[in-house]
Formats: C-alpha cells, sequence, structure tokens
C-alpha cells in the first residue's frame, strides 16, 4: 500500500495542500511578503464573496437533490420495466456525459436571450429570461448535468440489486411503493454517492456560471474564483481562502454521507444474486414513463444539441429575422484542416492512458473507501478524493505549477513541470475522485465472503481479483473507463495552465479558435469532439458485449 | 495488498511511459521559452528560429491564463519572453522588479515608438493597437458620436464591453476613461451612468462580439482589430439585419504590444529572448506579423519605415489627434482595486 498512498499524495494530497497553504503563507511560493497571516481571510470574508459562496451551497444542494432523485426513477424506468424509452436512454447517457455544462447553459441561453428563438417567432418572455438568468436557471442546468452523473451511480448498483428483494415485500402484501422504498432503501450507499458527486461537481461547476452567472445577477463560488485566478493581477492567497471555505462545504457534505450510512450494511451482491424480471406497465404507465424519458431527453440533450447547432451551422441567428442560413460550411473548414487533427489526437491519446490508468487506482480507492475498517487513511482518502471534485480544475492546475516547479525539486534533476507526463498525472487526478465515486456504489455491495472463500480455497491475490472481484465489477469498470474517456477529452482549465508548448490539447484548441472570433469552427471542433468520443464509447461496449465471457455479462441482466 | 501494489505500479508505468513518449523538449536548455497571447507569435517565432538556429517553445494563451502562469511561477520562473497587448502587466512586472532592461539592437522608433517605449528598457514596443474601437450595428442603431451619447436613451440596453478583470486589453481603456475624465472617481461615475443605461459586461472580445452577432447589444466596445475584424468577416459574409461598422469616440487609448524578458531567467534563456526582441524590433518581423491582416495583425507599427497591413489604416493614426496615451506606471498600481470595483459594480 506504501506505493498507493505514495502516489496518492503525490497526485492529489501535494498539489491541494501546496495551493491551499498560500491562504496562510504566501510567502512559502514567492506570492506575497507574509510568512504566516489571515489576510486572504479578511479579504475573503467580504461579503461579496461570501454570497457567492452561500449561492454555491444552495445551488448545491438543490441540484444533487433533485439529479439523485430523478436518476433513481430513470434508473429503475430504464432497468425494471419494460418500458420502451429505455434504450433511447441507453445510447443517449454518455452524450449526456459530453455535453459540457456551458452548452447545456448556452442552448437555454439561444432559446430566451432577447432576440434569441422564441423572439425570432415573435414570443417575449421577459419572466422567465430574468428566472433563467438566476438561480433557478443555474441550479436547474446544474440538476441536468448532474443527472448522468447520479444515474451512471445508480444503475451500476441497482443492477447489483436482485430482485429478490422487492419480491420479499411484494410477497408479504407490500405495495409496488413499498417495494420501490425497499429498493432504494438497499441503494443508499449509491444515493449518497450520487449526492456527493453531484454537489461536488456542482459547486465546482464553471460551465454554468460562466454562461448564467454574474455579480449583478447570481454570483456563484467558482465564477468568483475563476475570476479571481483569471484577474489581472490574480492573488492566489484570496483565491486559497475562498477555496478553503469551499471545502468546509465539501466536508459538511462528507459528513451528511458518512451519518447516514454508519452502521448499516449494504452488502447484497453475492453469488447468490439472479438476473431480474423486468415488470409489465400498464398502457397509461407506458405512455407516462416514455413521455417522462423523452421530455428528459429533450431538456437535458436536445437543448445543448440546438445550442451547439446554432452556434456552428446557424450564420447570423438572433440579428436576423428571416433571413439566417444553415449550412456545413464550419464543418468542412475544420476538417481541412490540420490544426483540428492533432489536438484531437493528441487529446484522444490523453485520454485513454488517463481512463485506463484512473480506473486502475478508482478500483483500489473505492475498494478501500468502502472497507469496514474505519481507520484514519480512509477518512483522509475520503476527503481529498471529495475535495479534488469540490475545488475548480484551475485550481488545481495552478496547485500542480506549486508543487512541480518547486527550486529544490528541479535542482534534483526532477523536471515534470511542463511535460505531457505532468499534464496526464493532473488529468488522472482530476478523473480519479468522480471515477472512484461511481465505483464506490457497486464496491459496496460486494460481500467480502466471495473473495474469502476463494482465498480459502488456494487462491492467491490477483487470482481472486481477476477470477472473483472483476466479473462482479466489469461493467461498472467499464462505465467507469468510459466516462473518464469522455471526461478528460473535453477537458480546459487543466489543459491550459499545464499544457506542454507544441501539444495544445483539443479544449484549448477550441478556446483558441472562440477566442480568434471562430466561433462557428470552434463549435464545429467541439461538435466532432463529442461524435469521436461516443464512437470511442461505442467500440468500447461492443468490444465488451462481444469479448467478456459470458458470466461478466449476467449481473443487471433481466429476463426479457 | 500485494494486489493494490502490482495494480498502482502498473498504472503508474502505463502514465509514465505513455506519457514520456510524446513529452516534448519543453525545458531543455536549448529552446527559448516564449509565452505569448497574440496571432502572430508563432509565425514569428518560426522565422526567428530559421534565422538564428534558436529554438523556441511557444506557449499561446488569452493573456489572464498567461500572466496567472507566470505569477504561479514565481518561485521559480520559466519563461524567457512574455509578449501581449497592454503596458501595464509588464510596468506593473517591473515595478517588482522581475524584468530584465534591455534597449534592442539596430531598433529605430518612430515618433510615436519613441513615447511608448519605457526609457529604462523594462520592455518593447513593436506596434500598437487602440482601446476602444466601438463597433456597432448600424441595421439597428445610428452611429455613436461621444461618450456621453452612449448614455443617451438612444443606446438604452445596446451597450456591451469586456470584463477588464479577465480582458486583458481593456484596463488601458478603464486607465484612458480615468485620464480623460480626470480620475477615478470621474471614470466611475461614467461607468455606472452607462451601466445605469443598461451597459451589459462580457469576458473579452469574443464574448462581446459574440453578444453583438446575435443581437444581445447592438454596440460592442472592443479591441480596435477585433472591431476590424468583425466588419471584414461581416463584409466578406453579409448577413441581412447585421451591418456592423467602426468609429472611435474622443479620446481613444493606445494599446501598446509589449515584449518583456524575465530578469530571473538562465543566462542562456535571457540571451536568447534578447536576440528575439532583437529581432522583433525589425522590419522584417513587423512584416510577419501584419501579414494576415486580420486579427492581432490589425495594428500601427512603431518602427521607422514599416507599413501597417491595409485594414489597420482605418484606425485613427497617432497625428489624428483623436488617441492619448497613458503612462502604465501610474496606472498599473491602481488595476486590481479597479477591477475588483468593476467586478463588484459593472459586472
Amino acid at each position: 500500500m506504501t506505493i498507493f498512498w505514495l502516489v496518492i499524495v503525490s497526485i492529489l494530497v501535494l498539489p491541494i495542500l501546496l495551493f491551499l497553504a498560500v491562504a496562510f503563507s504566501p510567502k512559502l511560493l514567492d506570492q506575497g511578503p507574509e510568512w504566516f497571516t489571515f489576510n486572504s481571510f479578511k479579504a475573503a470574508a467580504d461579503p461579496y464573496f461570501l454570497r457567492s459562496i452561500w449561492h454555491s451551497f444552495v445551488m448545491g444542494v438543490v441540484s444533487s437533490i433533485f439529479a439523485t432523485a430523478i436518476a433513481l426513477v430513470v434508473a429503475w424506468i430504464v432497468l425494471r420495466t419494460n418500458s420502451a424509452a429505455r434504450k433511447a436512454w441507453n445510447l443517449a447517457i454518455f452524450a449526456l456525459l459530453l455535453a459540457p455544462s456551458y452548452l447545456i447553459a448556452l442552448g437555454w441561453e439561444r432559446i430566451f436571450e432577447r432576440a434569441g428563438v422564441l423572439n425570432i417567432f415573435g414570443i417575449d418572455l421577459p419572466f422567465v429570461r430574468d428566472l433563467l438568468f438566476g438561480p433557478v436557471g443555474i441550479a436547474m442546468i446544474l440538476t441536468f448535468k448532474g443527472i448522468p452523473f447520479a444515474y451512471l451511480v445508480i444503475s451500476n448498483a441497482m443492477r447489483g440489486l436482485g430482485e429478490e428483494f422487492e419480491q420479499a415485500v411484494r410477497v408479504h402484501g407490500g405495495s409496488r411503493i413499498a417495494a420501490f422504498k425497499m429498493m432504494s432503501t438497499l441503494l443508499l450507499p449509491a444515493l449518497w454517492s450520487g449526492i456527493a458527486i453531484v454537489f461536488a461537481e456542482s459547486i465546482s461547476d464553471f460551465g454554468v456560471a460562466s454562461q448564467l452567472s454574474s455579480p449583478g445577477r447570481y454570483s456563484v463560488a467558482t465564477f468568483t474564483l475563476y475570476r479571481s485566478v483569471m484577474s489581472i493581477p490574480v492573488s492566489f492567497p484570496l483565491c486559497a481562502a475562498i477555496s478553503i471555505i469551499l471545502l468546509g462545504l465539501i466536508v459538511l457534505a462528507l459528513f451528511a454521507q458518512s451519518r447516514a450510512l454508519r452502521g448499516r450494511s449494504f452488502r447484497v451482491l453475492s453469488g447468490r444474486t439472479r438476473p431480474i424480471t423486468r415488470q409489465k406497465l400498464s398502457p397509461l404507465g407506458s405512455v407516462a414513463s416514455n413521455a417522462s424519458i423523452y421530455v428528459l431527453l429533450i431538456l437535458t440533450l436536445g437543448v445543448p444539441v440546438f445550442g451547439a447547432i446554432s452556434a456552428s451551422m446557424i450564420q447570423g441567428l438572433g440579428t436576423v429575422i428571416s433571413n439566417y442560413q444553415i449550412n456545413f460550411d464550419n464543418y468542412i473548414r475544420v476538417i481541412k484542416s490540420p490544426l483540428l487533427r492533432s489536438p484531437l489526437l493528441f487529446s484522444a491519446e490523453a485520454a485513454l492512458m488517463t481512463a485506463t490508468v484512473a480506473v486502475i487506482l478508482a478500483a483500489i480507492s473505492s475498494r478501500m473507501l468502502v472497507s469496514t475498517k474505519n481507520g484514519p487513511g480512509k477518512k483522509f482518502l475520503d476527503f481529498f478524493l471529495l475535495a479534488a471534485v469540490g475545488l475548480p480544475g484551475i485550481v488545481f492546475a495552478i496547485g500542480y505549477i506549486f508543487a512541480y516547479n518547486l527550486p529544490l525539486a528541479q535542482r534534483y534533476g526532477f523536471h515534470l513541470y511542463g511535460t505531457v507526463a505532468l499534464l496526464v498525472l493532473a488529468y488522472i487526478a482530476t478523473a480519479l475522485p468522480s471515477t472512484t465515486r461511481s465505483l464506490v456504489g457497486n464496491m459496496n455491495q460486494f460481500q467480502e465472503s466471495l473473495s474469502e472463500a476463494c482465498r480459502v480455497h488456494g487462491s492467491n491475490g490477483i487470482k481472486t481479483w481477476l477470477t472473483v472481484v472483476l466479473p462482479l465489477i466489469s461493467r461498472p469498470l467499464l462505465a467507469a473507463w468510459c466516462l473518464t474517456y469522455c471526461g478528460t477529452l473535453l477537458e480546459l482549465p487543466v489543459s491550459q495552465i499545464l499544457f506542454p508548448p507544441g501539444h495544445a490539447p483539443l479544449a484549448v484548441g477550441i478556446d483558441h479558435a472562440l477566442g480568434n472570433y471562430d466561433f462557428g469552427g470552434g463549435t464545429a471542433m467541439e461538435v466532432f469532439a463529442i461524435i469521436s468520443a461516443l464512437i470511442v464509447v461505442a467500440v468500447a461496449f461492443a468490444l465488451y458485449e462481444r469479448l467478456a465471457p459470458v458470466g461478466w455479462k449476467q449481473l443487471g441482466r433481466a429476463h426479457q | 495488498m500485494k494486489i493494490s501494489r502490482t495494480l498502482t505500479l502498473g498504472s503508474l508505468a502505463i502514465a509514465m511511459i505513455l506519457g514520456g513518449s510524446v513529452a516534448p523538449s519543453a525545458h531543455a536548455a536549448d529552446a527559448l521559452q516564449l509565452y505569448a497571447a497574440l496571432d502572430y507569435s508563432t509565425d514569428v517565432a518560426a522565422a526567428f528560429t530559421a534565422k538564428t538556429g534558436i529554438a523556441v517553445n511557444l506557449t499561446a494563451l488569452s493573456t489572464g491564463p498567461l500572466l496567472a502562469k507566470i505569477t504561479a511561477e514565481k518561485n521559480n520562473p520559466q519563461w524567457g519572453a512574455y509578449w501581449a497587448d497592454g503596458a501595464e502587466p509588464c510596468a506593473a512586472f517591473d515595478l517588482d522588479k522581475q524584468l530584465l532592461h534591455y534597449t534592442p539592437k539596430g531598433a529605430h522608433l518612430n515618433a510615436v515608438g519613441q513615447k511608448l517605449a519605457p526609457k529604462n528598457g523594462a520592455y518593447q514596443v513593436p506596434g500598437f493597437t487602440e482601446m476602444v474601437g466601438v463597433v456597432y450595428n448600424s441595421s439597428k442603431v445610428r452611429k455613436p458620436t461621444s461618450w456621453d451619447d452612449l448614455a443617451s436613451a438612444d443606446f438604452k440596453s445596446q451597450v456591451g464591453m469586456n470584463n477588464p478583470s479577465v480582458s486583458g486589453p481593456t484596463y488601458p481603456f478603464i486607465a484612458g476613461l480615468m485620464e480623460q475624465f480626470g480620475g477615478e472617481a470621474a471614470m466611475k461615475t461614467y461607468l455606472t451612468k452607462l451601466k445605469d443605461n443598461g451597459l451589459r459586461a462580457f469576458d473579452k472580445n469574443s464574448k462581446t462580439l459574440a453578444a453583438l452577432y446575435t443581437g444581445v447589444i447592438n454596440v460592442g466596445l472592443v479591441q480596435s482589430s477585433a472591431a476590424i475584424t468583425a466588419v471584414n468577416n461581416y463584409k466578406a459574409k453579409p448577413v441581412a439585419g447585421l451591418t456592423p461598422e467602426v468609429t472611435y469616440l474622443s479620446k481613444t487609448t493606445v494599446l501598446p504590444s509589449c515584449l518583456a524578458i524575465d530578469g530571473k531567467a538562465s543566462a542562456f534563456q535571457q540571451d536568447a529572448a534578447k536576440k528575439f526582441a532583437d529581432f522583433v524590433m525589425t522590419s522584417e518581423a513587423v512584416q510577419i506579423m501584419t501579414k494576415s491582416n486580420t486579427g492581432d495583425s490589425l495594428f500601427w507599427p512603431t518602427l521607422l519605415g514599416s507599413k501597417p497591413s491595409i485594414a489597420a489604416t482605418r484606425m485613427p493614426s497617432f497625428t489624428s489627434g483623436l488617441i492619448q496615451v497613458v503612462d502604465p506606471y501610474k496606472y498599473a498600481p491602481l488595476q486590481g482595486a479597479v477591477q475588483d470595483w468593476f467586478t463588484k459594480n459593472i459586472a
């Protein structure tokens, strides 16, 4: 375990701690004259900053609860019923994960903004517009963005939960609602994981904040933090102080999670877990379930797709009443340009490495998080994994400069800063928390007796993992791999600060195109990237279906 | 726990081997580390390498992320030269004693160049754009005629500008308002009046122009090069209902492009950066910079005999009486407080 901890400390703990230390000791990294001070906290206590932190907390709570509740219902419809819409959802889930939050916000903005789509058709809804550019709009889009994260966690856990528990309720006279309640209770670890992930993702999200937040309307902490990091001149001690307050919110989320799960066992995944039988919905139930899935898909996926299309294909939308043009010029230009190909290939390669390594480390981390031993190591890992989700990417990237650009390290020939290797390590560290959380629900269901039985019969640790653990978590591992690949491909903040000269990642290339007033070209590059990622996900699942042993694919399978 | 060790080591090995397989010589001792926020820096760097044989590792980003990187690297700077629009960050670096003072060999500056270049050689100024070009959609609004006109009822909820906290070139515009209105308080009064008249603040040039294209605003206060590019783009591909035009209000503030050398860099970096500064301050380099006739290339050169690109001549010249120069050393120390005020009260 020493090596594992060394890795965690190097890629996760050290950059975070060094960044946060600047709040107390700016002189430590040449960011100010004081060795020890609380001045940055005085600046952070400004009502403007405190208000934005409070707003973030409220947005995090609201979006995590709504996203998890919606994801639970969707998971039930998709995995436990014969609803026809379930296939559409399965196809759409990775597109949903891939849609950058700012694109979702942009789509909504395009519809309701002044001179937007509704205005073009003569409809003006200033009341709805005011709601959108405020807490309601931010919470709604953060909820939409959070649903796929919560869904992946909950659905993986639901697959491991056979239907025998629900049948037991029904056999003893319980209603369908009572059976649903029983299932929800057994899924509590996954539900809390979902809430924790969505909460942390929401309070660290910048895409929505950049589109819909502003100090004059409704500022959130990431908006304030990004503005502070990108301000000229930048004050890292102030940013660190705001980050520490933000971390306080994460501690609250962790505390709530641990209180809710303390002293209970949720280990339901065993050798006796059987395929479930899908519930046949009544005609009314069928219509209702289909309608809710399709409405959800239109809201979460249709609107950002419209945002992307309107930006990349429609010239002059919003300015023109009747004469706008739709064409593929931007896509053709991007295909011909070498400026797209090399960033896309570079980012695909980096995402491939990141996903592979992050999934392996996440499997170990999640196993440790669900371990029955409640030692300090587990709490330490838990805190830093969630802290890394809660801290915006740009803060993490600056922490990497602080940690890997130390004169002392370079004096001893440790030159990682400015290399692809460091960029990939930073990607892994950024991906590790959410990848780990996405596996915690499954690991929590895993009964130790399975491994123990294997070991008692003479199997060594590696063989036990390969023959007992891996088959049971193979599909969640694949989902986590796809999640990480998609998330890394379009990652911007870490890429922007840490990319090595001459190796611009995709998001930096897109940002460059947008910054050079090539809005159509930049968005077309984004659409290409999303399509390429969907192809990778489709290939990964196709290979799994074709190559994985039959037994691996049994878990969560339903009788038709 | 053997399994954890094996998996961890294996995964790290994958990351390091694959990561290392495409690792560039980012910190090779034989390459100039250039941090630049200008479109033409890639072409200029390539020409410099072809001429001198000195390799250049170019980190091309916008001003905000570049300055964040430089500040984060402060205890162990990795850059040799920094090149971007706006003199105030360079003045702030100089006041913090971070820069190497240098006067390029053989650079013959015109009258404007001599006025813009600091006497102590803290940074070089090969050219300048202007803040702000007022780009307006003439299909929707009339031409604004003065700063006060922008605050009139005709332009209610029509005007947008960049946020100086995020957009590098915008603080010099704010400094210019302080200069001509007679101080910080007068500038704040004016911007508050604009805000009361519905002023919208966007991150940077591209975002403000995007708002103009989509009709969210009909007047954008952006860098002159961005304003001219917007007009040219729409002339090349006209769209009914959107007819951007550019005008300049008195006074418009000069925005110098500045090249600075890191005072803490290694001897090799400093030597290479000096040679790069020598190259940048030649008419050969200016020709490369102005070649594309779009975006950042639309500037007035400060070298004797160097000509701007054709489109750039639409900006008021130094002798027009419309433009003013502000002292970056006077306004750099105010930057943090003024931007903080802007973010909290105007953005």
